[in-house]
């Protein structure tokens, strides 16, 4: 359970929103016991009076406050009930910012080697699955739990201060706590192990359809889908198995409390015979156990599926040290690297004794623009993204002050510019993509940018202009277009130290001259390094490296 | 164009049709879950009886024996059929889905590579898991809960008129006037949820966006930008989410309201009756035990159809599901048909591959593929096939492989008609499996040594990098997160056709998107298999690739230019 803890202190954070949403709910479930108690408690002391009148007895019965009290509770049970669900269904909204949020920060603070597999479209749909497990946590369990308890506890408290004789009926509900913690035991491996074959299952058969023509071919196609089929019969049955667990968990929860109603109605009826309780409140505690059973009816589920939701925060906090700093440090000042020469001695990275970059030295001074050439393995992009400071594991030394190593990341980041091979462009507009480089350009700048790398009279054409939304990975533009974008992007930015890895991939030859000498003003006073394959792919420079 | 109610009706019949291997099932579910408003009407009654025997009639407890035990007794049947109930369900669907999950897989092995060939496999896995599970809900839940609602409230309806008429006209009055009040409710907060589809699509992809984008935005140092645009973009999503549900939660406030202010209702008018208040119709003859049982029923009566509301969004994911699948099976599949009788041929008994006079067209198109094509291949040689892209090279080799069928013509590979007998094939995307380098290489032959695999690796230039690794070719393809590059994938699926010993192997540009490194190796070993004495049929646009052919064919709008 200890995997819960630091979600749990998230969720807390929104005291008095959950304190509030759990007195909705506890107004909705006291509701419903009062309807059916004081109708039972009614029925029972106007038959009572009704048999006296009849052998001519002469009494009076009070039926308009009770019958006043009844349609109380008709109308706030459906009141709150719905407002119940409103609240708390906002809640689970800000409770979902609030873990988004937090797991992107935690995600930002972890080294950039680990953030590759991000471009799993399985990872991400599992991330998203565990993030809606965790905001479930509050509507779904906490706070049921905790309002049936608190309902339990005032009906044995009544029941104590009338007749506490009584008190052993109640019994069977204390059973419910035990059970429902077998049951979460008995489903918690289940639900994990199903999580787990779907996760598989899933990869299998991605591999399996990818490799179609292959295995066809090869005649092995058979075998394969029939595993497929195989196994996705075991996860069912794996599933089946939680689903039958929890229905015996609320056929028992059903039996216990119907069983405790049925001994307060016999047990309730015996006291009444010695005189110790009122014919009326019999019938009104029997219903009222009977009335808290609609709460109960939930739980069961709700613990069957609590081993899922700690395998979600399980895996969230494995994948992302949750530090308690919520704030990612930024840092503006892009003096840092002014004035002075990048130095690289016998740099060089290997992951796994694979060298991804062999050693290779040389010095950039302020103002200079360097070249590295090379084939595509040869190591480019390795080193642009050391330069860049997003690999430190790297040997040899690589820094701006001799003795050194180059300042840690945040205040390295601020004082250059890096266009990485595959960039990313946001699903977001022009405009906000471009400002991320510099938040205060004014649209003149903007247009300027554009006009550089050839796209301001593509995106004047759009309907709306700069605020025109680029779609998902800029998919409204062409590659060339969004590559272009991106550039632009890096351009903008207000630094020292200028990295360029690729920056023409899908761009044509003539608008590749053109941008080249549009681009030019951009590069004044700036260090430059230009990454590609060919030097007619780059902007000129004053050295070339070649690599591989 | 179908309008969405056209679709949903066909969905539907789709969704009955699909209904037969778990219906017996369903009708358990459903029989069990009677059996609990059953018990329930039992129990209840006993304890009304009860009351009054005591409360009115003024018996000892003692004498009442027989109607306790029966109480009790009543409580266990109900909970065991309830447990039933859930039993059954659990496993209702498990046939209907196993049936559904064969058909799309005999659906993939008809329509082939080339019948697929639009559809992503991503797209198709998630048809094949996650649709076809939604369909649980549905007859596991759904449909027993809609017999359940049919004969429960009845059952209840009839036990309260026997009693009392009065009070069953009450529960009868306001049951029909609920699914129309929730149909209402629910078509507004349909409108409403189709109206901001878009944004709300939009915004639930901005979190994975932003997080795809990290790295991007670490280097922008506006981390604290990605954050508050989650932050803002989750409150947008909040907002008009609650638009919605303000009116969606209105249906089951609308049952609240009528279960309540029937209970209420009951209970004033019994309780009136009781005193004699009331002096016409049935309320004259109440008794505490008719009034407490009918009391205890009122919200019975509607239990069941509070259940059904829950189970409402069961059916409507079923329906989405059903759509998408109906589509899918449904289509087409004339592709592909292989041979599986395996007959030894005479004609052109000296070649490897003989194609005699085909010609092929892809239904519904109205130019052919294939032109009458006559090819023969000797044992061992190499053929390249050049042309255009859309020149019917690819259609070619996928009729060699047996994805498709010649509309007319025969083709005979070794003797035997195309896909009755293993091949190896190249194409742009090789087959990895999720698992080590070894299974990799085993794919096709599974008693290969390990230095037989260590060289087929050092041809393809792959040993280094597998070597390095802690567990060798034990340890996984894709480590820490790190995939296997496309050049990489090339070379192992060269590697596994090196240890393969495929009499045939066709491919489909295999240099295709390569970088020149990689090409040089692939070239290399395509080379090694035509000394393993393999016979190749390679469709290239690739020059040095198609100079190292015996044999070029020209292939121009279907047909093949010998020479």
């Amino acid at each position: 359970m200890g995997e819960l803890t630091p979600w749990l202190r998230l969720i807390l954070r929104r005291k008095h929103r959950l304190t509030a949403g759990g007195l909705l709910m506890l107004a909705t479930l006291l509701s419903g016991i009062g309807l059916l108690a004081l109708s039972g408690w009614f029925i029972t002391a106007t038959a009572l009076a009704g048999a006296l009148l009849a052998a001519g007895y002469a009494m009076t019965l009070d039926v308009y406050v009770p019958g006043a009290g009844i349609r109380f509770f008709a109308l706030t049970r459906t009141v709150s009930r719905y407002f119940e669900r409103l609240y708390n269904h906002d809640t689970v909204l800000r409770l979902l910012a609030d873990i988004r949020v937090m797991v992107f920060a935690a995600m930002a603070r972890q080294p950039y080697r680990q953030q590759a597999k991000r471009k799993s479209a399985d990872w991400l749909s599992r991330l998203t699955g565990d993030i809606n497990a965790l905001d479930n946590l509050y509507l779904q369990w906490l706070a049921p739990s905790a309002v049936v308890l608190l309902a339990f506890s005032l009906i044995t408290l009544v029941l104590a201060s009338v007749q506490w004789q009584l008190l052993y009926a109640l019994l069977p509900l204390a059973l419910i706590p035990p059970l429902l913690f077998v049951l979460f035991k008995i489903c918690r491996k289940a639900t994990a192990d199903s999580q787990e074959g779907l996760s598989v299952l899933r990869s299998a058969a991605l591999d399996t359809l990818s490799g179609q023509a292959e295995l066809m071919a090869a005649r092995h196609w058979q075998a394969h889908t029939d595993t497929l089929v195989t196994h996705s019969h075991e996860l069912q049955e794996l599933r089946s198995r939680v689903d039958r667990n929890i229905s015996l968990g609320q056929s028992i929860t059903t039996l216990l409390v119907q069983l405790s109603a049925f001994l307060v109605l016999v047990g309730g009826l015996s006291i009444w015979q010695s005189g110790g309780l009122s014919g009326p409140l019999v019938a009104l505690f029997t219903l009222a156990v009977m009335a808290l059973g609609e709460g109960l009816a939930m739980l069961p589920q709700a613990y069957g599926q609590l081993g899922a939701t700690l395998v979600a925060a399980k895996r969230l906090n494995e994948d992302r040290p949750l530090a308690t700093a919520a704030t990612a440090i930024t840092c503006n000042d892009s003096s840092l690297f002014r004035d002075q020469t990048l130095m690289a001695e016998g740099l060089s990275l290997r992951i796994e004794a694979t060298p991804l970059l062999r050693p290779l030295s040389f010095r950039l001074a302020p103002g200079e623009r360097l070249a590295v050439l090379g084939p595509s393995g040869s190591g480019k992009s390795t080193l642009a993204d050391l330069v860049a400071g997003l690999l430190p594991d790297y040997e040899g030394t690589l820094n701006t002050l001799p003795g050194h190593a180059l300042p840690s990341q945040p205040r390295w980041a601020a004082s250059i510019s890096y266009l990485p091979q595959q960039s990313w462009l946001f699903a977001d507009t022009v405009r906000a993509n471009l400002l991320l480089a510099r938040s205060e350009a004014d649209d003149e700048a903007l247009w300027q940018v554009l006009h550089a790398v050839a796209l301001d009279k593509v995106i004047r054409r759009l309907p709306q202009g700069l605020d025109s939304f680029i779609g998902e990975q800029g998919q409204y533009l062409s590659g060339g277009e969004g590559r272009r974008l991106a550039l632009a992007r890096a351009l903008l930015r207000p630094a020292s130290l200028l990295i360029l890895d690729e920056p023409f991939t899908g761009v044509d030859e003539s608008t590749r001259a053109l941008v080249t000498e549009r681009m030019a003003p951009y590069l004044e006073s700036k260090t430059c390094l230009f990454l590609g394959h060919a030097r007619s792919h780059l902007p000129n420079t004053d050295h070339q490296l070649s690599l591989g | 164009m179908t309008s969405p109610a056209a679709t949903t009706a066909a969905a539907k019949v789709w969704l009955a049709g699909r209904k037969a291997p778990g219906s017996q099932a369903i009708r358990l579910t459903a029989l069990a879950g009677t059996g609990v408003v059953l018990f329930t009407l039992v129990q209840f009654g006993c304890m009304a009886w009860l009351a009054h025997a005591l409360l009115i009639a003024g018996e000892p407890l003692a004498n009442q024996l027989p109607v306790i035990l029966g109480g009790v007794l009543a409580i266990v049947l109900r909970a065991l059929c309830q447990a039933l109930q859930g039993r059954y369900a659990a496993n209702a669907s498990d046939a209907i889905r196993n049936r559904v999950r064969q058909d799309l897989v005999r659906q993939w092995h008809q329509r082939g590579p080339v019948g697929l060939a639009g559809v992503s496999a991503g797209t198709l896995t998630t048809e094949w898991l996650d649709q076809v599970d939604a369909l649980h809900g549905y007859y596991a839940r759904f449909l027993p809960q809609l017999t359940i609602c049919m004969v429960g409230p009845l059952l209840i309806l009839l036990v309260v008129a026997s009693m009392d008429w009065l009070a069953a006209l009450f529960l009868l009055l306001s049951a029909p006037l609920i699914p129309l009040f929730m149909a209402l409710v629910g078509m507004g907060a349909e409108r409403l949820n189709q109206q901001h589809m878009e944004t709300l699509a939009r915004l639930s992809g901005l979190f994975l966006d932003r997080v795809r984008g990290i790295t991007t935005l670490q280097l922008f140092g506006a981390i604290g930008q990605g954050q508050r645009d989650i932050a803002a973009g989750t409150e947008a999503y909040r907002l008009i989410n609650l638009k919605t549900l303000r009116i969606a939660f209105l249906s089951s406030a609308v049952l609240e309201f009528f279960s309540s202010v029937a209970i209420a209702v009951v209970a004033i008018y019994v309780g009136f009756g009781l005193l004699g208040y009331i002096d016409y119709g049935p309320a004259g003859e109440l008794t505490l035990f008719t009034g407490l049982f009918i009391l205890m029923l009122a919200p019975e009566f509607f239990q069941p159809l509070r259940q059904l509301a829950q189970h409402y969004h069961d059916r409507a994911a079923a329906l989405g599901a059903a759509a998408e699948l109906e589509k899918r099976l449904d289509e087409v599949a004339v592709t592909h048909t292989i041979q599986q009788a395996v007959q030894t041929s005479t004609a052109g008994s000296g070649s490897a591959i003989v194609v005699d006079n085909v010609s092929l067209q892809y239904p519904g198109a109205t130019n052919t593929a294939l032109e009458q094509v006559c090819l023969a291949v000797p044992p061992g040689e190499m053929i390249g096939l050049s042309g255009v892209s859309g020149s019917g090279k690819s259609t070619l080799l996928a009729a060699l492989a047996g994805f498709i069928s010649p509309t007319t013509g025969q083709i005979r590979v070794m003797g035997h008609p195309p896909g009755a007998m293993p091949i190896g094939w190249l194409g742009q995307q090789p087959f990895l499996k999720h698992g080590s380098w070894a299974e990799n290489l085993q794919l096709a032959n599974a008693t290969v040594s390990e230095s037989a695999m260590l060289d087929a690796l050092r041809q393809v230039g792959l040993d280094n990098h597998v070597l390095s690794r802690r567990a060798g070719l034990q340890s996984a393809i894709s480590e820490q997160g790190q995939g296997v590059s496309g050049g990489q994938a090339r070379r192992l699926a060269m590697a596994r056709l090196l240890l393969a010993n495929y009499p045939v192997v066709l491919m489909d540009e295999p240099t295709a998107g390569l970088d020149q490194d990689t090409e040089a190796v692939i070239v290399q070993a395509i080379k090694s298999l035509k000394r393993q004495g393999c016979t190749l049929v390679i469709a290239s646009h690739h020059p040095s690739l198609l100079a190292t052919c015996d044999r070029v064919l020209r292939v121009q709008e279907g047909r093949v230019q010998h020479g």
